[in-house]
Formats: C-alpha cells, sequence, structure tokens
C-alpha cells in the first residue's frame, strides 16, 4: 500500500499501523522523530543516547499501539511525545546505574569544581556555562530535570507538562521553583558584585 | 500576600505562566519592594545564562540507522506473535496434552496391542511344539540320543565299578565345564522328548541326578562316589542305555 503523507492525516496511519503496516509506522516515525530526538538530546546532551531513546520510544509505541485509543480524543504526537520523555528518564536512570557501577559514590559535584574566574557572560566559555547547568541539573531528580527540561528548553506549558508527567500543575509549579532556585544559589557566585548584592538584599 | 509567595511566582512570571490578574498584582508588589524587584532582576539573569545554554541545535541523527533498528525489533515481534497467533493456547498446554496422550497411547498399547500372559504360555508351547515338529526329526533324536548315551558310558561305567579301595579317584576324569555341557546337552534332549519318548525321558531324568552328584561331589569323597554307584545300579541306567539305543 502506497501512502501520501500529505493527504493521509495521523489517524488514518496509526489505524493502519495497529493493523500492522509498518509502512504507516515508518511515517509517524517521519512527523515524529525530530521533536523526540529534541528532547532526548536536551535531556541526555548526547547525540549516540538520543538515538537510542528516539528507538527505544517508537519501538515501545509500536508495541503498545493495539492500546492507543483514537476515539479517547488523545493526539499521537502527545502520546508518543509522553513516552518519549519516560524513556529518556529510564535511559538516564540506567546510564547512572551504568555509571555508579563503575565509579560508585562519585560525587559530580566534588568531581569538577566551579571555576570562579568564569564569566557565564562571555561567549567563549559557553560550553563551560553548560556545563555548570548540566552540573546543577545532574543533582536534581529525574523527574526535576525532566520538569525543568520540559519547561525552560521545549517550552511547554504548566498544564501540558502536568499532563505528561502525570502529576498536578502544583506540583510542577512547586518543582520548577526548587529547580531555578537551585540555579539561582550555583550561579550567584559568577554573577557581577551589583546582582550578588541586590541577591543579599 | 508574603514576599515568599511573590518570589515563588517570580519563576512562573519569566515564563509568562501568571494569570493577567495574578501577573497585575506581582508588578504592582515589584513597583513597591527593592526585595523582590532584585530577585526578579537576578532570576532574569540566571534565565539568561541558562538560555545561553540552550542547545541551538540538535546534531542530525543517522535516521535510516535509526528506522532501521526499529523495523528490525518491530518485523522480528511481529513473527513472533504470528508464530503466537498459530497456537491458541500457551506452551504449558501443549506439554500437558503431549503427556496425558502419552499416557493414553501407553495405556492403549498395553490393552490391546500387547499380548496377556496367557496368550504369552501359549505362544510358549506352540513355539516348542513348533521346533519338535518342524526341525527335529525322530531319526535325529534318536542319533543324538545314541551320541550322549555313548559319551556318558565309560563315566558311568567306571562308577558303576567303583571299589573302596579306589579311595574316590577316578580313571575318568572330566572337567566342570564339561559336566556342564554334558548336562545342558541331556536338559535339551530331556526337553525333546518329553512327550514323544517317555522311557527316554526316564532315563534322561536319572542321568540328570547321576551328573549332577558327579559335578557336585568332590574328588577324594568316597561316599558320593558310592551314592552315584549305588544310583547307576539301582536304576539300571546302563542297561537301559544299551536297550534304548538297540531300539
Amino acid at each position: 500500500m502506497v501512502y501520501d503523507k500529505r493527504t493521509m492525516d495521523e489517524i488514518a496511519l496509526v489505524q493502519s499501523a495497529q493493523q500492522g503496516d509498518t509502512e504507516a509506522f515508518k511515517f509517524l516515525f517521519e512527523e515524529n522523530k525530530r521533536r523526540i530526538l529534541g528532547l532526548a538530546y536536551q535531556y541526555t546532551k548526547n547525540i549516540e543516547d538520543s538515538e537510542d531513546i528516539l528507538q527505544d520510544t517508537f519501538i515501545k509505541a509500536y508495541n503498545s499501539l493495539r492500546r492507543f485509543d483514537i476515539q479517547d480524543h488523545t493526539n499521537f504526537s502527545s502520546w508518543l511525545y509522553r513516552i518519549g520523555i519516560n524513556c529518556s528518564i529510564d535511559h538516564l536512570r540506567k546510564v547512572k546505574r551504568d555509571k555508579d557501577n563503575i565509579m560508585p559514590g562519585g560525587d559530580i559535584m566534588d568531581a569538577s569544581a566551579p571555576d570562579h574566574t568564569a564569566n557565564p557572560h562571555n561567549s567563549h566559555q559557553k560550553k563551560e556555562v553548560r556545563e555548570r547547568v548540566e552540573l546543577v541539573l545532574s543533582t536534581l531528580t529525574r523527574r526535576q530535570r525532566m520538569i525543568f527540561i520540559l519547561k525552560h528548553y521545549q517550552e511547554l506549558s504548566i498544564k501540558e507538562i502536568a499532563e505528561y508527567m502525570d502529576c498536578s500543575e502544583g506540583s510542577v509549579k512547586k518543582q520548577l521553583f526548587r529547580t531555578v532556585s537551585a540555579m539561582k544559589k550555583h550561579f550567584r557566585r559568577y554573577m557581577p558584585e551589583d546582582s550578588y548584592e541586590m541577591q543579599n538584599i | 500576600m508574603k514576599c515568599k509567595t511573590y518570589k515563588e511566582q517570580i519563576v512562573l512570571y519569566l515564563y509568562d505562566d501568571l494569570t493577567d490578574r495574578e501577573t497585575t498584582e506581582l508588578e504592582d508588589h515589584i513597583k513597591c519592594c527593592a526585595e523582590c524587584a532584585a530577585d526578579l532582576a537576578y532570576t532574569r539573569e540566571v534565565f539568561q545564562i541558562l538560555d545561553d545554554s540552550k542547545v541551538e541545535s540538535v546534531p542530525e541523527a543517522d535516521w535510516d540507522r535509526c528506522w532501521s533498528a526499529i523495523s528490525t525489533d518491530i518485523t522480528d515481534k511481529a513473527k513472533k506473535s504470528e508464530r503466537k497467533r498459530l497456537f491458541l493456547f500457551p506452551g504449558w498446554v501443549y506439554a500437558g496434552a503431549s503427556l496425558v496422550l502419552i499416557f493414553v497411547l501407553g495405556i492403549a498399547i498395553g490393552r490391546f496391542w500387547l499380548p496377556s500372559r496367557s496368550q504369552v504360555s501359549t505362544a510358549d508351547a506352540t513355539r516348542v511344539t513348533a521346533i519338535q515338529q518342524i526341525g527335529v526329526t525322530p531319526e535325529y533324536v534318536q542319533q543324538s540320543l545314541n551320541d550322549h548315551f555313548e559319551s556318558l558310558k565309560p563315566l558311568l561305567v567306571e562308577y558303576a565299578n567303583y571299589t573302596n579301595e579306589d579311595n574316590g579317584k577316578e580313571t575318568v576324569t572330566l572337567d566342570k565345564e564339561t559336566l556342564e555341557s554334558l548336562l545342558i546337552q541331556n536338559y535339551l534332549l530331556k526337553k525333546i522328548v518329553a512327550e514323544s519318548n517317555p522311557s527316554a525321558q526316564e532315563i534322561l531324568e536319572d542321568l540328570d541326578l547321576v551328573l549332577r552328584e558327579i559335578k557336585n561331589r568332590r574328588s577324594d569323597d568316597k561316599t558320593a562316589s558310592s551314592l552315584i554307584k549305588n544310583l547307576i545300579q539301582e536304576r539300571d541306567i546302563l542297561f537301559k542305555m544299551d536297550v534304548m539305543q538297540i531300539i
């Protein structure tokens, strides 16, 4: 069967894929791959890991496709995105476990002590700033990290995040506040003097 | 509202996630609260750092390799599920059914195919009769008896002529293996002539007794030698053997 993805809508593709049509599923893959990879990359900062997450996401989606209810008013992309979020969290859990097995008791914060001379506003030190952000994120729980990424980098609304993470909007707000507070605490020492003083008013 | 609550709202304010009313309230508060204003300014700066750290472009993935891995996995699963679909029940059901089938077949074979004990006995008897009827002619039996008696005669004559002066010593010596084969030969002949020749069977039974005594006696046992002599004489074994050979 030949599909024209411009004319066939998502529902039809999902229905065909549910009946075992892998060609239809490939169109769904083409439509959603960049969004899932973007999420995974933002979460892992590693393209190989992101590709693994992408594959896991689509394999899990295909295996659960029969349970996806088209009548349930759920958008397939949202459903897939939710699977992508879970796969990313699971992947990080696995990576962390592997890392713990190699270096048991390793302290990430101590392992790379902050450089007080670094200036985050300097574009040449952008990579270093990214590492620092990653350092703070690594101290958070996997859910907190995901909520922050979904909000700050994927720019989802609080309501959407609550739906994806299967929690209340209040809980999302609280986790976000904690994460930003941790960031503020960590970056306070690199701020220009006036900002530091303002923070201590 | 307290400053603590406003500070919590600053994060949502910067994300543009406050309602219009909440936004107005926070902006009004910041105008008159230096601490919250400073917190907003600082948070905005941190947000700038975070924005700077944002990944601008995601590297291009090897899409073909990714799809190939997905496709292989789902095709394998489809094949497995197809295989599963061929079997209506889980594997253990088939294993159990096979065991029951083997059990039932075993009973059926034992009950209807294998012969019963009485049938086996009948078959044995038929087989013996068949051997007697087909393979062994009366002439052959007679010849065999004659040969058997001939081979035994020197031994029996010696025992028949035994005196105490001999001190149990034999002039014809037979080892145990030869005696054993004579006993077997005697037994087989006895079986063959069982119904057809009662006289021969009687002599063969006497010979069986004598041969067993000879086999079991010790070399210096005078008593056993006398006993064997008496047996041969009392039962007229040598005479009967001569008569049988003449007939």
